[in-house]
């Protein structure tokens, strides 16, 4: 790597140095901040969220969005919770529960990306329905006790490495594959840049959609059977709020809300960004009634430093681009 | 011509049927409600349907309902104030006969006692007062935090050795029942013990109270007691110090509601999760149904304005007293 290209992806990637400023003022109020477990610990907090923020980006890229993913993760826990307690097993239990983000997934892919409907309304609609589904087939009691080998999913770990993390890594792993090396990145950045040109061009531009949506499913899906796996029970209160915490991550992480530029590199950060914070202000024992102000202001700030690299980018570094670097914009772009 | 004359027969037949069908659906319309109105219609504004206890509560409710010969209207508002008003409001248009109300912002639910009395109808608080009620059945919140303060400090006298024991509280402060259990419960444990340590964080179910605890614990390795606004979120708690890798030496987590799988976590003798506030559910859902019914037949106030108390649930509680509690659910 250049200098040249050392400093434009410092210019274009402001809130890694938020995510740095973060972490030196954390490490500095408390002793136990900058650890190991504890960085493992934050990991494995947001490992399930960065999972469903890998495709829930991509879709954003395309300037489309999926509201759904928080009620989609308590419909797949609880009916893999009713296919146990009804003793299916484990194994097609969870496939029970996959396949049910999958479809719903497929679902909202049909209707948005084939029949054209509205992505807020269907998956807004999903939002209420897949939970409200999910009550209905509870009825109110939580299913609980899995047993030792779905704990695993969970709270297991390979090679001292919390399974959740591993899982997250290798769909973060896919995700930047496909997002800066595979030319599935430059048809979503030209599908929501541009979408009646890239039709023209011959981009599949209802079906990358499609699968983006029963993979955001998929990965919703997955992330309702961690929780319920590190609960070691589906409670109807799994992915409570979720959709916001994703979407948080995306546009914290400079990815446009209409689509056509943004960084899966920013969206990572983004979400370390969130998640360093509310464990941090926990560390340092925070009061519960000003956390919710500390977590407004911090994220108000990165998004302002983040805007400030974008203008000195602007302003100072002429950029020269590879020749097979995808044409992002903003704090896009090859890494 | 034929074939028009037996149009304008057929349209002539029609319209008479149609006449006849108009007039049958008045007269059936018009005699339903007297049916409807023999049965008075209670709205019952629970909001929180997520809740492990819900159904229990509602058994209890609606079996009662069933007993008084009353309609129960159900909510489905879920926890967002504007939400519930909205729904409220509806109902008023509805017309009902009484409106039991846990209200989620009890500001914004004042002027509806007003609009509920207009009706005639009664205004029941539930949980929470509201001023002008005709009725309430609340929770002695307080005084289950006092309890379970007193127990956690008897847990740290004993078992963790006196003073400066680390205490973790997971709460949520735009709640005002959640605030009136974790602050009396960290004044009962103040009053006994004032060099106890509290650490706090957000969290009201078991997700989001797993994230906080394992923070917690990392901050706070040697914490061994974390109190819980609510029993969902003593579930995540207890899964955090599972999966932490520390002990269960003398840990206590507690919560408060009396859910079912922490009710029967308790009964099982759990090491991590050793208490529960109990409400008795089966004798709210009842008691939210007999109260409009003492208020038409002038019961006393004794069974019109009731404080529930809590049953603190431990490792120390027989087996059949949990059994009785936990009955409701089935």
């Amino acid at each position: 790597m250049t200098r040249q290209q050392i400093l434009t992806w410092t210019q274009r990637n402001g809130l890694f140095f938020a995510l740095v400023l973060l972490i030196a003022i954390f490490s500095f109020a408390s002793s136990r901040f900058l650890t190991v477990p504890n960085m493992t610990v934050i990991l494995l907090q947001n490992a399930v969220i960065g999972l469903i923020v890998v495709p829930g980006a991509m879709l954003i890229l395309c300037g489309l969005v999926d509201l759904s993913v928080g009620s989609i993760a308590v419909l797949a826990a609880v009916v893999f919770g009713q296919a146990m307690d009804s003793g299916l097993g484990l194994p097609v239990s969870m496939l029970l529960g996959l396949g049910v983000g999958m479809l719903w997934g497929a679902f909202n892919g049909y209707l948005i990306a084939i029949l054209g409907f509205s992505p807020i309304i269907i998956t807004l609609g999903g939002l209420a329905g897949a939970r409200g589904l999910a009550e209905f087939i509870t009825q109110g009691f939580t299913t609980y006790g899995y047993g030792p080998q779905f704990a695993l999913l969970g709270n297991g770990k390979l090679l001292g490495v919390p399974v959740p993390i591993i899982l997250f890594l290798i769909v973060l792993a896919i995700g930047l594959h496909l997002w800066y090396r595979a030319p599935l990145g430059r048809h979503m950045i030209a599908i929501g840049g541009a979408k009646d040109t890239a039709a023209e061009l011959g981009i599949p531009v209802k079906l990358v959609p499609f699968w983006l949506y029963v993979a955001s499913g998929l990965a919703s899906a997955l992330g309702g059977l961690i929780v319920a796996s590190q609960l070691d029970g589906a409670a109807v209160t799994i992915g409570t709020g979720m959709e916001l915490e994703v979407l948080t991550a995306i546009l914290l992480g400079g990815v446009s809300f209409t689509g056509g530029r943004g960084s899966l590199f920013g969206v990572f950060f983004g979400l370390l960004f969130v998640g360093v914070l509310s464990n941090g202000l926990i560390q340092i024992n925070v009061s519960p009634y000003v956390e919710q102000v500390a977590i407004g202001a911090a994220l108000c700030g990165a998004a302002a430093l983040d805007m400030l690299y974008q203008r000195l980018e602007r302003l100072q570094v002429p950029v020269e681009r590879e020749p097979n670097e995808p044409v992002a914009q903003g704090t896009g772009g090859s890494q | 011509m034929g074939t028009k004359a037996s149009r304008a027969v057929t349209r002539r037949d029609l319209l008479k049927m149609s006449a006849a069908g108009v007039a049958v659906a008045g007269v059936a319309s018009m005699g339903l409600p007297v049916v409807a109105q023999e049965r008075k219609r209670i709205a019952l504004a629970h909001p929180d349907r997520a809740a492990d206890y819900f159904q229990g509560f509602m058994n209890a409710a609606l079996a009662e309902a069933e007993k008084r010969g009353y309609d129960v209207l159900q909510s489905f508002s879920g926890m967002d104030p504007q939400k519930q008003l909205a729904e409220v409001n509806t109902w008023l248009a509805q017309g009902f006969d009484a409106l039991i109300v846990l209200a989620l912002d009890a500001n914004a639910m004042a002027p509806v006692v007003a609009k509920v009395h207009e009706q005639n109808a009664l205004f029941i608080s539930y949980a929470n007062r509201i001023e002008g009620e005709d009725g309430f059945i609340k929770w002695a919140d307080r005084d289950a935090g006092a309890l379970l303060g007193a127990y956690t400090a008897k847990h740290i006298k004993e078992k963790l050795g006196g003073g400066g024991a680390e205490v973790g509280f997971l709460t949520a402060t735009n709640i005002q029942v959640v605030t009136d259990r974790i602050e009396s419960t960290r004044e009962a444990i103040l009053a006994e013990l004032p060099d106890t340590k509290f650490f706090e964080a957000t969290a009201l179910n078991a997700p989001d109270a797993l994230k906080a605890t394992q923070s917690l614990l990392q901050a706070h390795p040697a914490m061994k007691i974390v109190i819980c606004c609510t029993d969902d979120g003593a579930l995540g708690a207890r899964s955090a110090y599972q999966n932490s890798g520390l002990g269960p030496d003398n840990v206590l987590i507690a919560g408060f509601d009396g859910a079912k799988q922490n009710l029967e976590l308790v009964k099982a003798r759990d090491p991590y999760l050793q208490v529960s506030m109990a409400l008795d559910i089966g004798d709210i859902g009842r008691r939210v149904i007999d109260i409009p019914y003492q208020l038409w037949n002038g019961g006393p106030e004794s069974e019109t304005h009731v404080l529930q108390e809590y049953k603190l649930v431990s490792h120390e509680t027989a087996e059949a007293d949990i059994d009785t509690i936990l009955s409701v659910y089935s």
